[in-house]
């Protein structure tokens, strides 16, 4: 079984689009490094993170529909309106979509709770809390481009963007959808970050890999395309993006730790094959879980 | 043509008991009612909610430590038990096989600790122990990792069709020949987050709640897990299971219309309901009856009236199990379809808990007494916020 990949795009704090991750690539642009104030007492230091610039969503988004909007959902915005913006609006409505996050609106959760105080709870923020389901950014991308096909939100950490990919497959496979829109997205929550620093090493702003990062990958499939994925579940031989196993080949130097750091792979792979400079049989990206089956995709021009 | 999907194990526990014969037997002769909130710390008692007060302490020979895993991955584990000793399978029979968990949540993705978060606002600096536990507590994740095998994860976070769209999700895998067993359904709590939450929005009960009913005033927010193991007929039968029912159809759609209110004339659950009766190749004249949402909210109800007066045949029994189990968000349409499968398998469906006026608005009126079965079908309709609508259709039958 084989699906395509019609379009696809990054957003990472080395940039926004193709042309901008090819450049991270090649380390023409180093990603943003910002700060994270912590609490604590004592007062930790701030946590360095890249950050992923929104700015880019007002091109494709009226300011006024975003305004409430977390940065979750925001990314998720960014990345469909670019995915989408060739594809007739009688199209749109038969889409498939699925969200995958490794933290979903755990930021907006916890600004919900901030909200919770006093004997009577009476500050709670009806409007925050019908944003801390998981599936507020699929609910904001369905709405914005009137999606009415089938729509799910995966959050299981690292694993999400693989099983996005197995359902994606699986509903262009059965004609569930002909095209389905994949997005992948993440903010860096407070809490990610606190931990990070009471548990993790000391974050070295120099190593952009080894820092938190906010962003996110989209991909639009079908059953035709640019490029064809071949899913495998053994780890094949050759070239493999991501993953930690002997030979792979990581570019996280230009998006940092994300939970959907396999998307960002496979872009670069999609670079790679797509400008010649990837080989003929293809690269496999490894979309695995520790505590999953082996899963990888194989990207190859058709 | 497609295979057809056998469910080999049902597992459940809610308020009203800790697995399905005590939950029928709850249910049929000493309902427990809605109490004030225990699991947590909160201001507004007056809300209450049917809560399960006590998981187990072990999945088989795993202990379940609180300070390990979260309360939703304890019911899991609880379910899961259940569900494979009906299914007659040992976590090692799994292990040569594609194995999909995916399992349905919304808190068992967040930080319910809200004490946790609390203290680190208010700068506390409090120990990284509740963090770990909630990385640690991913639903199909730490499911896996209890059962020790390698599977293909998918924790699905629609809101409250979380777990209809889990269990739907396992068919399409098992359908689509990428996996051969899916351990599918549906974990989930009330916490400070969402009892606050939902009681902020106007839409919580301060009594029983009274689905489909006239004087309908809002939900009881509930906990509970369920697990329905699936697997394609013929290889359940190869290992000498003898399946007695079967996800027949399914179906999911997204409303795209507005962050919390479902589109008001059930856009997204019309196509849901008719492409579940559609896979399962029946017409609505064939269901013994529909497990509704049936939230006991004014939107959700008349929206579900709206639509079942125009898809459901005349006179199709409608039921809502919420006013047994509370609305147990995530979980809640695996609850209930473990529910209807003992209801179906049985033969005898339960009266709906909560109902007494009839709502001509809304145009549903619920069984007020037991209903003997004489058809093979039910179906179960879930919405959520964000405009998600899912829909399954199960048989009963030989193999």
């Amino acid at each position: 079984m084989s699906v395509f990949i019609r379009e696809y795009t990054t957003l990472c704090a080395s940039g926004f689009g193709s042309e901008a991750f090819a450049r991270a690539l090649k380390r023409e642009c180093p990603p943003t490094v910002a700060y994270k104030e912590l609490k604590g007492d004592p007062l930790p230091p701030p946590m360095p993170y890249l950050k992923a610039d929104l700015a880019p969503l007002k091109e494709f988004v009226p300011p006024r529909v975003t305004r409430r909007m977390d940065t979750f959902g925001r990314i998720a915005l960014l990345l469909g309106s670019v995915l989408l913006k060739d594809v007739p609006p009688e199209e749109r409505g038969d889409l498939g979509l699925i969200v995958a996050t490794g933290y979903g609106s755990f930021t907006t959760n916890m600004d919900f709770l901030n909200t919770i105080t006093g004997q009577t709870h009476a500050g709670a923020s009806p409007m925050l809390f019908s944003s801390t389901v998981h599936n507020s950014a699929m609910a904001a991308v369905a709405i914005h481009f009137g999606i009415q096909g089938p729509a799910c939100t995966l959050s299981m950490f690292e694993a999400s963007l693989g099983g996005a990919f197995v359902l994606g497959e699986a509903w262009v496979a059965s004609g569930q959808a002909r095209q389905v829109l994949v997005l992948a997205a993440d903010d860096v929550p407070h809490l990610a970050a606190y931990y990070e620093s009471r548990t993790g090493p000391e974050p070295d702003p120099s190593r952009p890999e080894t820092l938190l990062a906010e962003g996110g990958a989209g991909f639009l499939l079908g059953g035709s395309g640019r490029l064809r994925l071949v899913r495998e579940e053994f780890r094949p031989a050759g070239t493999v993006f991501g993953g930690c196993g002997e030979g792979s080949i990581s570019h996280a130097r230009a998006y940092g730790r994300i939970a959907c750091a396999p998307g960002f792979e496979l872009g670069a792979a999609a670079l790679h094959l797509e400008t010649g400079a990837g080989p003929k049989e293809g690269i496999a990206v490894d979309f695995s879980h520790p505590d999953g089956r082996p899963l990888f995709y194989r990207l190859a021009i058709p | 043509m497609s295979a057809r999907i056998a469910v080999t194990g049902i597992g459940c526990l809610c308020a009203q008991g800790g697995n399905g014969p005590d939950i029928m037997e709850a249910i049929d002769h000493r309902p427990v009612l809605p109490r004030p909130p225990s699991t947590f710390t909160t201001p507004l008692r007056e809300y209450p909610v049917f809560d399960v007060e006590r998981t187990a302490e072990r999945f088989l020979d795993v202990p379940l430590d609180p300070e390990r895993f979260t309360r939703c991955v304890r019911m899991a584990a609880q379910a899961l038990e259940e569900a494979l000793r009906a299914a007659d399978l040992a976590p090692g029979d799994l292990k040569g096989r594609r194995v999909a968990i995916v399992m349905g949540t919304t808190a068992g993705v967040t930080l319910s600790d809200a004490e946790y978060c609390k203290d680190y606002y208010a700068g506390r600096s409090p120990a990284t122990g509740p963090y770990a536990r909630f990385l640690r507590s991913n639903p199909s994740l730490a499911l896996a990792r209890i059962l020790d095998i390698p599977a293909i994860p998918f924790t699905v976070v629609n809101a409250c069709a979380s777990s209809t769209d889990a269990v739907g999700l396992g068919r399409t895998l098992l359908q689509a020949g990428m996996a051969d067993v899916a351990v599918t359904g549906g974990t989930d709590e009330v916490c400070e987050v969402n009892h606050t939450g939902f009681v902020s929005l106007l839409i919580h009960s301060k009594g029983p709640c009274r689905p489909f009913d006239l004087h309908r005033d809002g939900l009881n927010l509930g906990s509970g897990a369920a697990v329905l193991i699936l697997e394609r007929e013929a290889e359940a039968q190869r290992r000498g299971a003898r399946p007695e029912v079967f996800l027949t159809g399914y179906g999911t759609f997204a409303d795209g219309h507005h962050m919390t209110a479902p589109h008001p004339e059930g856009r997204g659950l019309r196509k849901a309901v008719a492409k579940a009766l559609a896979e399962s190749g029946i017409g609505p004249g064939d269901l013994a009856f529909v497990n509704a949402h049936g939230t006991a909210t004014k939107d959700n109800d008349l929206v579900e009236g709206s639509v079942f007066a125009d898809l459901l045949a005349p006179g199709t029994p409608v039921v809502s199990t919420k006013g047994y189990t509370g609305h147990t968000l995530g979980a809640a349409g695996a609850i209930e379809a473990a529910i209807s499968l003992y209801a179906l398998k049985r033969g005898m469906l339960m009266k709906s808990a909560g109902f007494e006026v009839f709502d001509a608005s809304c145009g549903i009126s619920p069984s007020r007494e037991p209903l003997a079965l004489d058809k093979d079908y039910f179906m179960s309709t879930s919405l959520g916020f964000g405009g998600s609508n899912a829909a399954l259709v199960f048989s009963r039958g030989r193999s």
